[in-house]
């Protein structure tokens, strides 16, 4: 028993050590009026403006006795700055005071504890791997090939607050077993907080010879007849078409002279397709594969987050989740990245479909339905960010159609000492109010119970995810804020600008860095 | 068990502390109002002494000048501890509320100031800084 007492002793020792050294009070200043109120004491610096413009300092606090303000101020005339240094006064009459606020310190318990843990958490863990982890957002949805994991698709990618939830279709390569069953491993291999509101399979039944893939609306599409680009050329006027002719190791990446030209007024590169039109379509489908390359991720990490060091997370938790704030971020945020389809029409371009983020971890296949003006060629112009996508293929499809999915919701979650966890299960299985909140290096596995494949067509599978994450603020991020002067992030076309051009110099080491340093996972307890 | 907490609190000192206190705040100490950084839509930088806040824009002391900047053409506002996108509508009441307490002049510039402020700065009118 005695053994016993000393071993917790000990233990909570450690941990208070630990806690205590490489924790992080949060403070702050707190502004706030000053009643006018005989009997009202203030112990810290207060401001006093009176009615005659001018202003009267006590850097010690006030009392307020009757209808006299008491104190050790000095007082400053109506255009005098500090270095007038002032006179001195020690009461005031209240009626001549305009106004008075008092400058208080307090402690962010909030932000103190959550830094806190995850100091506490870092250090016990003793991960050395942790801070310096990059590989960053959404959970990444691998299935099962012949005993390998093999990459199918990561989940809400760029869904960074709650208010901006979204549901995303992933093309699956993975095929049930022969008992119909298919399962998926969820894993949370990045340093964020992932809340899953619902993961559900899509199944569609097509011809062999057609495609199924969602499309920018994220709704299913089976396109057929599909043709290569005729002619693809970037804006640096590099002919690009072979690069983009197949599935192979030639993936497009922006010129770096594109890059280097990039100014606040002018920051995309783009690529104009050539395409043959069979007579009689008005429409046709560009068939992607693509992910986006990490300049997203250097914008999140080292302009909205690493600079404003410990406020990050008042960005994270109040800004991120205030609707107005989110409007406008999203609101630049969309209208500068994704890709951006414009059709050439009456000697201008006319944008036509836009394809949103799709990840920087996992290649995705998705549509784009455009409209094809009469003539035999269509001419289409892609355009994006500078280096923010990687192309691996563009092709186009002349016939296409919307098919209805079948529907699965997951019949089992399976998660710790690989049992299945029922209350885990009902939180992915409808949007609603209930998620499946994830933490760094944990996974689960999904089974969808898929019934019998058919005999005379295929079956491809599609992934729906719901939900949102939220990125942790690494130690070092506010260390290196607070030693260098924190700034805040202002969504602006300046800020994209410098982000491309740090990107730039930061790119081949920050991929290396990202791909090496997935966090470890293990099952969710 | 004593022992225990004299470690403990040893530890507590390696606590690093982040944010600013009110000896740190310049505006708590200082007659003038936060030094603000205005952003125009038209990406013109004005830096300048806060002096009052109005329903409609901001009056700043800027190059020696009062000076008035209208929401309507302003696109951030950044001062001590407040940073402020204002491109798509002025800020929440809260927001000039936080700005009001940082001004030189928080209970307004009323005619009376505004008269003796232009005086002394040689000064016929509030510059409007809208274009």
């Amino acid at each position: 028993m005695r053994i016993r007492l000393l071993i917790v002793r000990r233990a909570l020792l450690a941990t208070v050590i630990i806690a205590a050294a490489t924790a992080c009070v949060f403070r702050g200043v707190k502004i706030a009026p000053v009643a006018h109120t005989s009997g009202t004491t203030v112990l810290s610096a207060v401001k006093l403006h009176l009615q005659d413009g001018a202003t009267v300092v006590f850097a010690r606090g006030i009392r307020i006795d009757g209808d006299t303000v008491h104190g050790a101020g000095r007082r400053y005339g109506l255009t005098d700055s500090l270095a007038s240094n002032g006179s001195d006064i020690a009461a005031i009459p209240l009626d001549s005071v305009a106004a008075m606020e008092s400058f208080t310190d307090y402690v962010n318990g909030t932000e103190t504890a959550i830094m806190t843990t995850l100091a506490v958490g870092g250090t016990v863990l003793g991960t050395a791997a942790l801070y310096k982890a990059l590989f960053g957002s959404c959970p990444t949805i691998y299935s099962d090939s012949a005993g390998v994991p093999a990459l199918e698709a990561e989940g809400f990618s760029y869904s960074i607050s709650p208010l901006v939830e979204r549901r995303d279709v992933h093309r699956l390569r993975a095929q049930p077993d022969r008992a119909g069953t298919l399962s998926l491993d969820v894993r949370n291999e990045a340093l964020e907080t992932h809340y899953i509101n619902q993961l559900e399979l899509l199944a569609v039944t097509h011809a062999k010879d057609e495609f199924v893939l969602p499309d920018a609306e994220e709704r299913p599409l089976a396109v057929g007849a599909i043709v290569p680009l005729a002619r693809a050329v970037d804006r640096a006027g590099n002919d690009v078409t072979k690069t983009l002719d197949d599935d192979d190791s030639l993936v497009f990446r922006s010129d770096p002279k594109t890059i280097a030209g990039v100014t606040a007024t002018d920051f995309d590169d783009w690529i104009d397709l050539t395409i043959p039109v069979p007579p009689g379509r008005d429409s046709v489908a560009l068939v992607f594969r693509l992910r986006n390359s990490l300049l997203n991720t250097v914008l999140l990490y080292d302009e909205m987050l690493r600079p404003q060091g410990a406020r990050a997370v008042d960005f994270e938790g109040r800004d991120l989740n205030t609707i107005a704030d989110m409007v406008a971020l999203g609101r630049w945020y969309g209208s500068r990245m994704g890709l951006h389809v414009s059709v050439r029409r009456g000697g201008e371009w006319q944008e036509a479909a836009d394809v949103p983020d799709a990840g920087p971890i996992a290649w995705r296949d998705v549509a784009a339905v455009i409209p094809a003006p009469p003539g035999d060629t269509l001419r289409v112009r892609l355009s994006f960010v500078a280096d923010e996508w990687r192309l691996g293929k563009v092709s186009v499809a002349t016939r296409f159609r919307r098919p209805v999915p079948q529907r699965f919701a997951p019949s089992a979650l399976v998660a710790a000492h690989t049992t299945a966890d029922a209350d885990a299960l009902r939180s992915v299985t409808e949007t609603d109010a209930r998620y499946l909140e994830t933490t760094p290096g944990q996974q689960f596995t999904l089974r969808f119970g898929t019934g019998a494949a058919p005999r005379d067509s295929v079956r491809t599978f599609l992934l729906a995810t719901d939900g949102y994450y939220t990125e942790w603020i690494r130690g070092d991020w506010v260390r290196q804020a607070e030693a260098a002067a924190s700034r805040p992030f202002i969504a602006s076309d300046s800020t994209l600008a410098e982000t491309v051009r740090h990107w730039s110099s930061v790119a081949p080491a920050f991929e290396s860095a990202f791909a090496h340093t997935r966090i470890p996972v293990r099952r969710v307890p | 068990m004593r022992r225990t907490a004299i470690i403990a609190l040893s530890a507590l000192a390696l606590a690093c502390h982040i944010g600013p206190r009110a000896d740190d705040i310049e505006v708590a100490h200082s007659p003038g109002g936060a030094r603000t950084r205005i952003t125009a839509r038209t990406g013109t930088i004005v830096d300048g002494e806060l002096l009052a806040v109005a329903d409609t824009g901001l009056i700043i002391l800027w190059s020696r000048q009062v000076s008035y900047m209208p929401y309507a053409q302003t696109s951030t506002v950044t001062a001590p501890r407040i940073e402020l996108s204002v491109a798509t509508g002025p800020p929440s009441p809260a927001d000039r509320e936080r700005l009001r307490l940082m001004s030189r002049f928080p209970q307004g510039l009323t005619p009376e100031i505004e008269a003796r402020l232009l005086a002394a700065l040689h000064q016929r009118a509030v510059v409007v800084l809208a274009q």
